[in-house]
């Protein structure tokens, strides 16, 4: 019931009383917003107007979606950490913020160790990681 | 490596000494006025592509490669034109990384520049609302084939057998053919006569068959209004803001962000009970969109559609809370 209540606020053809409609408002400009860049990116990712002239992406060294192996860098709270895949291995290494943090990972807890990868358990890359401080913060990274 | 190319020597150049940047911001003019060739205007500043345009674009693309860190690969959080420098890339990598590639920085903020379009302008906007009304036909009633890392899926229908896939030209103009101006129906028939497509061609396909609607007025993209208003809606969102609950902010960013419900109750648990919902969307309205619209003297007018008062308040959280908002 609470999931019909809540896509309820996104369907322009359901009407709500009160300050209730100003939140369907608002979920109704979030629903574009949402669109806009998903389709945005769609075409992007498709090549829509993509003419790769200067370089084929079979030619290019470092075509980033032709590579088994690739990484990334997330960041947040004074915290970083780069992410990297080599084929289906995944390792975490802290490049910067204070010792003695951990990566929560679903129910597990990655310790992370300055300076020395740690490998973890997952398959696809993350939008964002939960990084638990020292004093128990939860803080969330992005890249 | 090509020994007459000068590009690596250029941004090595602008990486010890950034006055002596003339010559690669010229050759960066040429080559994204190449890339840009073939974008349509929806995709650049004020949707309208002119020379001013194209060069804003160099503009914005030379200042991203030179001081905006990316965390994608192969950057790995540095700028550019450092990874550039520091992974020795030939002209040809740096070209490709910067202009060329599917994915360079250059169509990065033609993207950007398209995504806010498309939110902004009524035309464009249109099609943005068509391409999330094809999404939730597709999530109900097709399945996603991947076509690979970093492509968008195909959807096919759902339980389909084997088919006859015809040319995607003979799906449109049996679709034409219909009577009917049920979108889902239409969407399916094309589904079913061409083969599993993407949400994106789906949406073009629609497009060209519904026909977009005019525009009332020129689709120049208007801007905030004046700084003070802009100033009260900023005051008076940082304000409410403050007197919510954590539920109650977890809601309104998954609206924002169009999440889907699987994706708030992921986040927050507490909020997988009807009551829960109900409040926090009863306090969301009443101690948040209300106020801030009664503090800055927004009514729900003709003239001022929830749509118009509610999107500088969006503009605003973002603002204030891009990690969250933008």
């Amino acid at each position: 019931m609470s999931k019909e209540l809540y896509e309820s606020l996104f369907d322009p053809d359901r009407r709500h009383e009160g300050t209730d409609d100003l939140v369907a408002a608002f979920a109704r400009i979030g629903r574009v917003r949402k669109a806009a860049y998903d389709l945005a990116n769609d075409e992007m990712h498709e090549g829509t107007w993509a003419t790769e002239v200067e370089a084929e992406a079979t030619a290019a060294r470092f075509a980033a979606e032709d590579r088994s192996a690739s990484a990334a860098v997330y960041s947040g709270g004074g915290y970083r950490v780069r992410l990297e895949r080599v084929k289906e291995t995944w390792t975490v290494l802290q490049l910067g913020g204070p010792p003695g943090a951990s990566l929560k990972l679903g129910e597990s807890w990655i310790v992370l160790q300055p300076g020395q990868p740690t490998e973890i358990p997952i398959q696809e890359w993350p939008k964002n990681l939960t990084l638990i401080d020292l004093t128990g913060l939860e803080i969330t990274l992005s890249q | 490596m090509n020994s007459h190319d000068t590009m690596p020597g250029l941004v090595e150049a602008f990486e010890r000494d950034p006055s002596e940047g003339g010559a690669l911001l010229r050759a960066f003019m040429q080559h994204v006025a190449k890339v840009a060739r073939p974008y349509p205007a929806a995709y650049f500043a004020l949707g309208q592509k002119t020379a001013d345009a194209v060069d804003d674009l160099g503009n914005r693309s030379f200042s991203s490669c030179a001081a905006i860190e990316k965390g994608r690969f192969p950057f790995s959080g540095r700028r550019p034109f450092a990874a550039f420098v520091e992974e020795q890339f030939d002209g040809r990598t740096i070209r490709y990384h910067a202009f060329y590639a599917k994915l360079s920085i250059t169509r990065e903020i033609l993207r950007d520049d398209y995504a806010f379009n498309l939110r902004r302008d009524p035309v464009l906007r249109w099609r943005a609302e068509l391409y999330a009304d094809i999404g939730d036909i597709l999530k109900r009633e097709c399945t996603p084939v991947a076509q690979g890392r970093g492509v968008p899926p195909k959807w096919a229908r759902r339980g389909a057998g084997i088919q006859m896939i015809r040319p995607l030209e003979f799906a449109v103009a049996r679709v034409r053919e219909q009577t009917t101006a049920d979108l889902s129906e239409r969407v399916l028939t094309v589904i079913e006569l061409a083969g599993p497509q993407t949400q994106s061609r789906l949406t073009q396909v629609m497009e060209d068959v519904i026909g977009a609607p005019e525009a009332d007025e020129p689709t120049a993209v208007s801007t905030a209004g004046d700084a003070d208003e802009r100033l009260g809606i900023r005051s008076a969102v940082a304000a409410a803001w403050q007197t919510l609950e954590p539920t109650d902010k977890a809601l309104i960013i998954a609206l924002a962000q169009g999440a889907s419900y699987e994706q708030l109750i992921e986040g927050h648990p507490d909020l997988s009970n009807k009551v829960a919902v109900s409040r926090a969307v009863n306090r969301v309205g009443s101690v948040f969109l209300a106020v801030v619209l009664d503090a800055v003297g927004g009514k729900a007018t003709p003239e001022a559609t929830p749509r118009a008062l509610l999107e500088p308040i969006m503009a605003v959280l973002a603002e204030l809370y891009p990690r969250d908002f933008a």
